[in-house]
């Protein structure tokens, strides 16, 4: 009797080991601020990590998600993720609003021809951070071009050195 | 957008340029015109900079680039001529008490009852200061001189002076410093001590406050009780103190003012009722102006305000007159005195967006014009006033007396009167040294005038009293009616306008004038109208942008700092090249630094410490010490060490004093003098020889102008003793990148119109491509006001943490007081540190308008733009791609008035796991 209970109780404390163990794992939902959750956001996609990921979204955004998913192989939804972080050349969180349980933020998404922003909302529930809508992706011409060398010698003066 | 606005910018250049060239300033020749001129055409040859002494009559003037405050005579004189120099000592007679084993200054002299005079000076002597007296002897000739017993053997002493008392005792009364040591400024206070009957007295210590107490100003009244009046800095800031000598003690200090603003110069005179009225200069309304206060008893008088208009005005003296009227003169120079002026003003847009229509700025700012502020050397006119019955009454104008063919520029008044009621008025006389319009040209002298029933009698310039500004005299009425005059020289000729000999004491008598003594109907004094088109500053919006910036808190390895605000390059009438004009004295950069650009630490860099000249140095190192004011202001031992391209421009700083500054090392080959200002003729490793020095001082070095030909091809650096660049300097360009903010742009206009010439090598993209470590700041250089900051974050302010700080490359540089702040997780700008993970580099700014744009710059290229059209933003960048190995990212805030920083790189080694 007494074995079975030791080993009842020994299999209690390692599932919840466990049990706490993969919430401190799953990187998205214990995202402490917005930022983080953002972060976390675009590391899920560029590893193609489908939960992760969506453990970033809530709401009707995350059901939307969802939907996406279910309508394709998980292994095409993943890619997609991946392959739409895979030219970002940068990212730049260049407004960030927030209060105790609601946030904005917007990102601008730097790319070899182009930037694009986008504006998520965000929210606080048991003090984790999700995003409840984004925006649609407004397209930017950035002033000048991602990877513009600072100077360009001329083809006048190059041979002159002034 | 960035290219538009460049390009905006070099169209009204070009503009301005066209306008400039048909009725501009001529340059001169290109060995007249100095390289250190701002704005100056590029010398066609390089070479050796230090005797500017020749320069060729002849150029263009623009209309009105001598306008002055109340000087519409020479308005449109647009020819000048030399003025006469002034007799030499020996041609008039005049006694000399200097025999040239010491460097002589601060002039002063007293009558005892027998009519005997007494004169003493500051001899600066083998690495220290004396107090030298002498008797003039009953033959008329002076006595060998006395040496006073000091509270420290090498002393170190400002401004002696002397008063006699109801016993006939001389009593001399200076400041001196001590509790210094080799690395910490000590503490200044005022000192007196008496002469009776071949005996001294003991010293008697008149102040005791740890702060400095400086400036004082001695007289005494009818009954020959001495009062003493002097600048006090209890809580950092200039406040009026005064105390008194019965004839059996001295009184304890007491304060006249006090306040956060900084009160300057007090001087004391005493009526016959006892009354002493004290004149001084306080920039307690956001400008300097000119008060009168009173004392009697132990009752302080209310503030009176003498001269308070927008212009600079200082420097304040007293007299009473037997009948009751106080008299005050004091100096008016530009209007908006320190505020923004440079290069670069005259391409941005006004408070109306609107580009100035042509470059000329308010009379009486910048000589050229250059912004809505005037330069610390902006002319100057002597006024004076008389308060009389509760109002102020203007004394007959000055400069109806002066020479019409002269400049008319006056500063530096002492007025004095004597018991026959004469106004006496000493005051220093600017003279053209050539021929032509050249503004460089000029040197000071001293002169006297009285005043008659017409007004202002015809001055005489004193013999042998050439010299600098700054030449503290004192002027005594005598008991026949003449006057005695105390002063000194050093000596320099109007050839070599620019260049002290050496300075000695001489003492002066002039016999009583003919003319009855007498004072002119007076009329009600009326402050100067603002020049056209000229708005007071608004010192209130500023004041509130400093207090954000001073405000800024941030944690750096676990310490706490904060930014603190400073100028590394500014210049005085100590540097050869521009010499006593467009920059002011080496005292007005410290009222510049304090008050006008509340600064908290600065560099005053003339030339090889004033042209390797041993007192220029000396004085510039005990001004470092007395207005050493920390936390309000940090000032440093510093100069400038300027090598021609390619090796380079310099300064070099030091947290502690008595670093002899590193001479150039000159080709054996060369002939005559050795160079004042700079020097192409140096040495192959002249630079390396200086980083040697500098790493067994502890010394800095910033280059600068580093694109012209006063900059360098990159050739050297050290990051220990080279960890940062003047990117930018208000007299000039940035020299980042072409195309960048201030930059001069190559495209639309010629290298060779550049301010300084032009070297595509010597922009600061290539030592960063070169792999060298340079963090950024800016700073002034000639004739530039407060339109460059060097922003450093400190944990504290004092001297070696600044240093340490800027060494550790914690900078930034701006042309305004923005608030930059860039990090890296825990990692700020400048440091160098691996990373594993892409770089997130966060960008926090506290503009002063809206933020145009802001650039992000890795490894030379640009990686990110944005226009936030905000004045605070925070923008978080994380970088997708960087590249193994070195990254060195930066980034540039460019507001949409054109106000510009920028952000020093931070360097990081991106090992992916």
């Amino acid at each position: 009797m007494k074995r079975a209970v030791a080993a009842i109780l020994t299999l209690a404390l390692v599932l919840t080991a466990l049990w706490f163990g993969r919430a401190a794992s799953a990187p998205a939902s214990s995202a402490a601020t917005p930022g983080q959750c953002i972060d976390r956001m675009f590391a899920a996609g560029e590893s193609g990590d489908v939960d992760a990921y969506l453990a970033c979204f809530t709401g009707e955004q995350r059901m939307q998600l969802e939907r996406e998913l279910a309508a394709q192989p998980r292994e095409n939804f993943a890619s997609g993720l991946v392959a739409a972080i895979e030219p970002l050349k940068g990212r730049a969180v260049v407004h960030e609003a927030a209060s105790a349980l609601t946030a904005e933020i917007t990102v601008e998404r730097v790319y070899a021809h182009r930037n694009d922003l986008q504006l998520y909302n965000l929210q606080c529930q048991d003090g984790r951070w999700r995003i409840v809508s984004v925006r649609p992706v407004q397209a930017l011409q950035p002033p000048v071009p991602y990877g513009t060398p600072v100077f360009e010698m001329p083809e006048d003066t190059a041979q002159s050195g002034k | 957008m960035w290219r538009w606005m460049v390009g905006t910018c070099v169209a009204a250049c070009l503009a301005v340029a066209l306008a400039w060239q048909f009725g501009g300033e001529g340059s001169g020749s290109a060995r007249a015109q100095s390289q250190e001129e701002p704005g100056a055409k590029a010398p066609e040859k390089k070479g050796d900079q230090g005797n500017p002494a020749q320069p060729a009559p002849g150029g263009k003037r623009r209309p009105g680039a001598n306008r002055r405050p109340g000087a519409g005579r020479n308005a449109q004189n647009l020819n000048f001529k030399a003025d006469p120099p002034p007799e030499s000592p020996a041609a008039a007679g005049v006694p000399v008490l200097s025999n040239n084993d010491s460097y002589d200054d601060f002039a002063s002299v007293v009558q005892t009852s027998d009519g005997t005079l007494y004169a003493a000076y500051a001899a600066y002597y083998d690495g220290h200061d004396q107090i030298r007296l002498h008797k003039r002897l009953p033959g008329g000739q002076w006595s060998t001189r006395l040496h006073v017993p000091l509270v420290q053997a090498r002393a170190d002493i400002w401004m002696p002076q002397l008063a006699v008392d109801a016993k006939d005792r001389v009593w001399v009364i200076w400041c001196e410093q001590t509790d210094q040591t080799r690395t910490k400024s000590g503490n200044w206070d005022v000192y007196a001590r008496a002469f009776e009957q071949d005996k001294w007295g003991s010293i008697v210590r008149l102040t005791h406050d740890p702060k400095p107490d400086i400036n004082p100003h001695v007289t005494t009244d009818a009954k020959h009780n001495i009062y003493v009046v002097w600048q006090g800095h209890s809580d950092n800031n200039g406040d009026v103190m005064l105390c008194r000598f019965d004839g059996q003690d001295w009184s304890k200090p007491q304060a006249v003012t006090t306040g956060s603003e900084s009160d300057w110069y007090p001087q004391v005179a005493l009526a016959a009722d006892g009354t002493a009225w004290i004149a001084f200069d306080s920039y307690r309304n956001g400008d300097y102006d000119v008060f009168l206060t009173s004392v009697k008893g132990d009752e302080v008088g209310p503030v009176i305000p003498i001269a308070t208009s927008k212009y600079y005005e200082a420097h304040p003296t007293v007299a009473c007159s037997p009948e009751g009227d106080v008299w005050v003169a004091w100096e008016q120079g530009g209007y908006n005195w320190g505020k923004d002026n440079g290069y670069w003003s005259k391409f941005l847009p006004g408070p109306d967006g609107k580009l100035p229509s042509a470059p000329a700025g308010p009379a009486g700012a910048h000589p050229e014009g250059r912004g809505p502020g005037a330069a610390l050397g902006s002319t100057r006119a002597v006024k004076a006033a008389v308060y009389r019955d509760g109002k102020v009454l203007a004394a007959p104008d000055l400069l109806k007396v002066l020479p019409a063919s002269g400049l008319g520029v006056t500063a530096m008044p002492a007025l004095a009167i004597g018991s026959d009621s004469r106004v006496w008025l000493r005051f220093r006389h600017q003279n053209r040294a050539v021929s032509g319009p050249r503004r460089a040209t000029k040197y000071w002298v001293e002169d006297v005038s009285y005043l008659t029933e017409q007004g202002w009698s015809k001055p005489v310039t004193l013999a042998g009293s050439t010299g600098r500004t700054s030449v503290f005299s004192r002027i005594l009425p005598l008991a026949d009616g003449g006057l005695a005059i105390a002063y000194s020289s050093d000596q320099r000729s109007a050839a070599n306008y620019h260049q002290p000999i050496h300075d000695q004491v001489l003492v002066w008598s002039l016999a009583k004038p003919e003319d009855r003594p007498a004072t002119p109907e007076l009329e009600a004094y009326e402050a100067p109208q603002p020049p056209p088109n000229a708005k007071p500053w608004d010192t209130e919006a500023e004041q509130a942008e400093v207090a954000a910036v001073r405000k800024f808190r941030t944690t750096i390895n676990g310490q706490e700092h904060r930014i603190v605000r400073g100028d590394l390059h500014r210049h005085s009438e100590f540097s050869w090249d521009v010499g006593p004009a467009g920059d002011g004295s080496y005292l007005d950069f410290y009222r510049y630094m304090i008050d006008v650009a509340s600064m908290d630490f600065g560099g005053l860099t003339d030339h090889q410490g004033g042209g390797q000249y041993a007192y220029h140095w000396w004085l510039i190192e005990k001004a470092a010490d007395m207005y050493y004011l920390a936390p309000r202001f940090v000032p440093f031992y510093s100069y400038e060490r300027s090598v021609n391209y390619p090796n380079g421009h310099r300064n070099v700083l030091h947290a502690y004093r008595g670093v002899p500054i590193f001479a150039f090392q000159i080709k054996l080959d060369k002939p005559g003098v050795f160079p004042g200002v700079g020097t192409a003729d140096v040495l192959n490793d002249d630079t390396k020889l200086l980083y040697q020095y500098l790493h067994k001082s502890g010394g800095l070095a910033i280059p600068h102008t580093s694109g012209t030909n006063t900059g360098t091809d990159w050739r050297d650096n050290d990051p220990e003793i080279e960890p940062v660049v003047e990117i930018y300097q208000g007299a000039r360009n940035s020299y980042e990148v072409v195309g960048a903010p201030r930059v001069h742009d190559i495209s639309t206009m010629k290298p060779s119109d550049a301010p300084g010439g032009y070297e595509a090598a010597g922009m600061v993209w290539n030592a960063l491509a070169k792999g060298y470590r340079l963090g950024n700041i800016s700073s002034s250089d000639h004739g530039s006001t407060h339109m460059s900051y060097a922003l450093v974050f400190v944990p504290q302010n004092d001297r070696q943490t600044i240093l340490d700080c800027i060494r550790k490359r914690q900078t930034y540089g701006a042309t305004d007081n923005m608030l930059v702040d860039v990090r890296v997780g825990e990692h700020i700008m400048g440091q160098e540190f691996d990373s594993s993970s892409r770089p997130t580099l966060v960008l926090k700014v506290q503009g002063t308008g809206k933020i145009d744009r802001v650039d992000l710059v890795r490894n030379n290229r640009y990686i990110y733009a944005t226009s936030p059209r905000k004045r605070e933003i925070e923008l978080k960048y994380t970088d997708m791609e960087p590249e193994t190995g070195l990254n060195y990212y930066y980034f540039r805030i460019l507001q949409e008035d054109g106000e510009v920083a920028w952000a020093s790189p931070v360097w990081i080694h991106y090992k992916p796991e």
